[in-house]
């Protein structure tokens, strides 16, 4: 669905964000099982280009940092950053936000909470899930500098990353219900990596991109479908619940998300009767979660899930995960390529 | 190289039935053994992801001990060597001891092949204790709150199995074995139903928790396991004839003035606070308790004199292997310990097993 590949690969080149290629083709191979399913439900890619003419060109071209930069974290540590040349970026959306600022060459190692852009992950060092990391692995690729979630660990690995003289600054989850909180995480990143000007026109943009877009399916909103966000985990249904970027996005872009209905207020395993109870006309879910249902027949096909209206026309909307389950500079853009499917 | 002398015969039986076991003489199997730990103990501080040349090593190590200087080393690299490689090895090196050490002693007073420290609830209960303190928060011992937990819970769920499983002051060994069956089902259902409470980040400190690893190695938790190691190292092979004895028969161990009773008594709870100091620090990590006397048995007989002393060198080995593995062959990523352990193990026991069958037509 929404991500049919033509509609996507139209959307991208339409952002002028055809200097990153390997968006275009991650689009274009992992969308490539679904097209089947999606075609019943296939807006227009015409109309997703109309909407997103303000979108900026991404990445930027960073300036020089100003350094050293010392910032208070997020666990309220002084940090001092002396040297970005070789980032530690350990969460997914902190390493789209470097990408996207123009230090795509800086990262030295991501982690697998990493999904865009693919064409730069590609080329990176993976230092495994970031709540189970290597102290070892990570010194190995002589970090300067260590951007992390508060999660990141085990506590002994940020230790000693710390002990061998790295840097390490905790930046926030900010993945609320607040699509603005994407702004606040772009600063954070700023400011810890010594470019807090630039990182300030960024989220100014990518602030105004979300409000328009809000602003924009808020005004072609004449339903409001209700919609279900689905991972699957063997057998079970997981929704997420209302403290969830993927819920927050839903209802921005003119859905009722299923867990409001269903007053989930964090994620919970469902009873196949209680999605049906719901009746969702759209289903989202993401590229990794649908893989692991065994694609999107069998996504289609688990109980609870076989049984709603949205299952029964096919209206099965994949996401890229980090554009769905957290905020970023692409968050206007989930936005909009929601409500197009909403409202189509 | 001992157990692969231990299975080497494979020609046929000679016409004289009789078990011609070749054993491994004790004196050659804990020597070898020595030799063994001492190589993975070297090898485990100088191999890595991170390059650091061996002088360097050496240079950082001496320092702490008071020899020479570690200036002329980088910063990071002496992170590596004393604030990683080391600590990990070391708790590796007793975890390892620990578990085939308690897993050795319980397959003794059971006199059953089966029995390692999860039968006995040491392993469930540590798990459900950690569990509690990760969902519901409870304890205000900081990042002690969960270690703590899994100990009390180790030691709280074994001694509710040899209760369960007493009687008129007799404890019956199938009646324990299938109570403490019985138990960790139950013990396992509270950890399902407490895990569908957990939100999201406790859930993922509980996966990482139940999959046993050394990544979070620290000096104090070094201090805590080699001390509860040391504790059964100086205990439980004082108890190595009576266990020999045991091994006749309950009525012919009493009859030959053995306490079975009390003996039983001291050896579970021996092992519930090895056991829980190890899981405590280092998760669960399954199959050692099991596998390594199983190997030592095969390469030099059941005579638990030498059997408690090898099990505690096999198992110390197999661990700083196992950690070696799994923090270079994915690096930089971390492998999780259980499949290093149970996948690699497994299927070398596995092999072990079918070999032996072929040898000498049967085992046990």
């Amino acid at each position: 669905m929404i991500l049919s590949s033509l509609s996507l690969a139209a959307l991208i080149s339409a952002c002028g964000k055809t200097d990153d290629p390997g968006a275009a083709k991650t689009a274009a191979t992992t969308t490539a099982p679904v097209a089947a399913v999606t075609s019943t439900s296939l807006v227009t890619s015409t109309s997703l280009v109309a909407t997103t003419t303000t979108a900026p060109t991404w990445p930027l071209t960073a300036p020089a940092a100003k350094l050293p930069a010392t910032v208070t974290d997020a666990n309220g540590a002084s940090v001092t950053v002396t040297s970005i040349d070789r980032i530690a970026s350990l969460q997914g959306d902190i390493t789209e936000i470097l990408w996207t600022l123009g230090l795509g060459d800086k990262i030295a190692v991501v982690d697998t909470t990493a999904t865009y852009p693919d064409s730069m992950l590609k080329s990176k060092p993976n230092a495994g899930f970031f709540r189970t990391l290597s102290a070892e692995g990570l010194l190995a690729q002589k970090p300067t500098l260590a951007l992390v979630h508060p999660g990141a660990g085990p506590a002994a690995v940020i230790d000693a990353l710390k002990a061998a003289g790295v840097p390490v600054v905790v930046i926030p989850e900010l993945n609320g219900t607040d699509l603005l909180e994407a702004s606040k995480k772009i600063k954070l990143v700023g400011d810890a990596v010594g470019l807090s000007d630039h990182a300030a026109k960024l989220a100014a943009q990518v602030e105004a991109d979300i409000n328009s877009a809000v602003a924009e399916a808020k005004a072609a909103a004449t339903t409001s479908p209700v919609a279900a966000y689905i991972v699957p985990r063997g057998t079970q249904v997981f929704l997420t619940g209302l403290d969830s970027p993927s819920n927050a996005i839903i209802a921005a872009a003119g859905g009722t998300s299923a867990a409001k209905l269903l007053n989930l207020k964090t994620a919970a395993a469902l009873t196949p009767e209680s999605l049906i109870g719901v009746q969702p006309a759209f289903l989202v879910s993401t590229f990794t979660g649908v893989a692991q249902a065994g694609g999107d027949a069998a996504f289609l096909a688990i109980a609870g899930i076989a049984e709603t209206p949205a299952a029964k026309s096919k209206k099965l909307l994949v996401f890229d995960d980090s554009l769905i389950q957290q905020f970023g500079p692409r968050t206007g853009q989930a936005v909009r390529q929601l409500s197009a499917k909403f409202q189509g | 190289m001992a157990i692969a002398n231990a299975t080497a015969p494979a020609r046929p039986l000679p016409a004289r039935v009789e078990p011609t076991v070749r054993r491994v003489p004790a004196p050659v199997l804990l020597v070898a053994l020595g030799v063994a730990v001492v190589v993975l103990i070297v090898a485990s501080v100088s191999i890595g992801e991170f390059h650091v040349h061996w002088l360097d090593v050496v240079r950082v190590i001496g320092a702490h001990l008071g020899i020479g200087s570690d200036d002329s080393v980088p910063i990071a690299a002496r992170t590596v060597v004393w604030q990683v490689r080391v600590p990990r090895t070391l708790l590796a090196l007793t975890v390892g001891a620990g578990l085939a050490l308690a897993g050795a002693a319980l397959q003794g007073i059971f006199r059953n092949p089966l029995a390692d420290p999860g039968i006995v609830g040491v392993s469930s209960g540590a798990a459900l204790g950690a569990v509690v303190s990760i969902v519901l928060g409870v304890g205000s011992l900081g990042s002690w709150s969960t270690p703590f937990a899994a100990f009390l819970g180790a030691l709280a769920v074994s001694i509710l199995i040899y209760r369960f499983a007493r009687r008129n002051g007799r404890t019956e060994v199938v009646t324990l074995i299938l109570t403490g069956i019985a138990l960790n089902a139950i013990v396992a259902a509270c950890i399902g139903f407490l895990t569908t409470q957990a939100n999201d980040q406790q859930l993922r400190s509980i996966v990482f928790w139940n999959l046993g690893s050394f990544a979070n190695a620290r000096w104090r938790y070094v201090a805590i396991s080699s001390t509860l190691v040391a504790f059964g190292l100086l205990t439980l092979p004082r108890l190595a004839r009576r266990l020999d004895l045991l091994a006749l028969g309950e009525r012919e161990a009493r009859h030959l003035g053995v306490e079975t009773d009390e003996l039983r008594r001291a050896v579970i709870v021996i092992a519930a606070v090895v056991v829980g100091g190890c899981v405590a620090v280092s998760g669960i990590i399954a199959f050692v308790g099991l596998v390594v006397p199983h190997l030592v048995r095969l390469a030099a007989g059941p005579g638990h004199r030498l059997l408690l002393p090898a099990s505690a060198l096999g198992g110390a080995a197999l661990l700083m292997l196992a950690d070696l593995g799994a923090r270079t062959v994915v690096a930089p990523k971390e492998l999780p310990l259980g499949v290093v352990t149970s996948g690699f193990g497994g299927v070398f026991f596995l092999w072990l097993l079918l070999s032996v069958r072929r040898a000498q037509g049967g085992w046990g």
